[in-house]
């Protein structure tokens, strides 16, 4: 049962199948129009930085992600804006912090909560619709298409391609360790006492792998040649190509007026 | 001990895997589920240890039912050895890994060590006992991962493909202790395709296909009945095949083959 491609199979993949006009990008001009909107986000003020953040999401509910987009969101955010509001809302304490007996509160702690925030999440935002809108195998052979060394094609797509079976062996790992009695239900003691029982097969085997993913792609002639042929490239458009040309003149020279200013 | 009824079971909506299933299974059997790769037996499997919840009817294990107790309760019921035994391994020494199971169990440290001494004399592994699981061979790796089941020692056995890379001397030892848990009075669920495996050992044969139970018969039957294998999509072990070509009454182990051919031999007809 262990090992085999479950009923999850496919669906831990981060991609959400579409057809929409971000779907249909060459994979290359998402990964350097998200090279570029995340420097840009660094350069913005907050009120830019929520405009990308707007943005993204609208296209990633174009793109039919919406509802991934919107879990994903709140799974990482939430945890994140609490730890924040903690930290510098209350924790930290400014020259403008108000007590309020049971707590004392920071506008400008506050403010600067908001300015992280707000970057995380159009950071995220951006990221999210590159990985919802590109397979990983596609990426790779947009990739292989543009003469990237196969080594290097690799390690850009292989953390989004090996989320699947990373995925699908911790469930396994869960499952077995379930049915030998673990306890991943009760207090948070009890769950917190689970966790090597979980992370410690996954991560050994995950770097035993390592041995034998790299004897199969050696065994398949991986670095035969300097330069993999692909058959069926993605698309890539003569206004790609410009757009991607531009991003990647204007990126260093956004960076260097930002710091000349 | 173990009660299937009605069980439908589907991941996506509208697309049901299992249909209907109902069967039990009593102390001291050896239940063998056959069926071609798809047939349902993995998912049957995890409803039978409450990793899956029934979209339809029940599963009650001891008593219990799957779809209102928790997981790791069901599993002082019912214990399973998975396919990848590895997939399992996280402690420091073999002794450590037959451990976690008895740990979980609200007994006192003296019957740990207890359990955890017999599982490991049964497996062959108290010599191993130090030694880091995966420094094991994958034969030795798959008894550790059925030593930290047997030390549990739960009413309900659920063995995925065990017989699955071990060589002869560990099928022997693997089917001796299917046959100890048998005597003990615990009740043996095997996923198996090996079919000498399943002659060898099963009181009855499961054979699912398309999510149904096609057939639920003792080996004998179920082996002698062409239709019937042809539609688990599998084959008559080759012992019964060569008895049946010798003339001999069915067969479906050497033990019995043997039996048949001295009978045969020492017939007055026979006789030279």
């Amino acid at each position: 049962m262990i090992g085999q491609p479950g009923p999850h199979a496919g669906k831990s993949l981060l991609y959400v199948p579409g057809d929409s006009f971000i779907h249909r990008l060459n994979p290359l001009t998402k990964l350097v129009g998200l090279l570029w909107l995340a420097a840009t986000t660094f350069m913005l003020p907050p009120e830019g930085m929520a405009a990308i953040f707007v943005a993204a999401l609208a296209f990633g509910v174009i793109a039919g992600a919406g509802r991934a987009f919107v879990r994903r969101l709140l799974f990482t955010l939430l945890p994140f804006a609490i730890a924040l509001f903690v930290i510098h809302g209350l924790l930290i304490e400014r020259a403008d912090t108000i007590d309020y007996g049971l707590f004392s509160l920071s506008a400008d702690g506050l403010g600067y909560m908001g300015r992280i925030l707000v970057r995380v999440a159009a950071l995220l935002t951006v990221s999210m619709l590159f990985v919802t809108t590109t397979h990983p195998a596609i990426l790779l052979k947009a990739l292989d298409s543009h003469g990237v060394p196969p080594g290097i094609a690799y390690l850009i797509s292989s953390p989004l391609l090996l989320l699947e079976p990373f995925s699908t062996r911790a469930r396994a790992i869960r499952d077995a360790q379930q049915a030998r009695g673990l306890d991943l239900n009760g207090s948070w003691r009890a769950r917190a006492k689970a966790f090597p029982a979980l992370l410690i097969p996954l991560v050994t085997l995950a770097l035993s792998d390592l041995d034998h993913r790299a004897s199969v792609l050696d065994g398949r002639a991986f670095r035969a040649r300097p330069f993999r042929v692909v058959l069926d490239a993605p698309e890539d458009r003569p206004y790609e190509r410009w757009l991607r040309r531009t991003l990647l003149v204007a990126l260093p020279l956004q960076i260097g007026l930002a710091a000349w200013l | 001990m173990l009660k299937v009824e009605g069980v439908g079971f589907h991941y996506v909506a509208g697309t049901e895997v299992l249909r209907d299933l109902s069967f039990s299974a009593s102390a001291g059997d050896i239940v063998a589920l056959v069926g071609r790769n798809g047939a349902g037996k993995s998912t049957l499997l995890r409803l039978l240890n409450g990793l899956l919840k029934p979209t339809r009817g029940t599963v009650t294990i001891d008593g219990n039912v799957t779809a209102e107790t928790p997981v790791h309760l069901i599993s002082r019921s019912i214990g399973t050895v998975f396919q990848s035994p590895e997939q399992q391994i996280f402690n420091a020494t073999v002794r450590d890994e037959v451990m976690f199971g008895p740990r979980n169990l609200p007994i006192t440290a003296e019957e740990r060590e207890t359990r955890v001494r017999e599982a490991l004399e049964r497996t062959r592994l108290t010599d191993q006992s130090a030694v880091h699981p995966l420094d094991l061979d994958q034969a030795k790796r798959r008894f550790v991962a059925l030593a930290s089941v047997l030390a549990t020692r739960p009413p309900a056995l659920l063995l995925d493909e065990p017989q699955r890379g071990l060589d002869a001397r560990g099928r022997l030892l693997l089917e001796r202790i299917v046959l100890e848990e048998q005597a003990k009075g615990c009740c043996v669920v095997i996923v198996c395709h090996d079919m000498e495996f399943v002659a060898r050992l099963a009181t009855r044969v499961i054979a699912l296909s398309d999510g149904e139970i096609s057939a639920d018969r003792p080996p004998a039957e179920f082996f002698l009945d062409a239709k019937l294998t042809a539609g688990a999509s599998v084959e008559a072990p080759d012992i019964l095949r060569v008895s049946q070509q010798l003339g001999l009454p069915p067969c479906l182990t050497p033990a019995a083959f043997a039996e048949a051919w001295v009978a045969r031999s020492s017939e007055p007809a026979n006789r030279t």
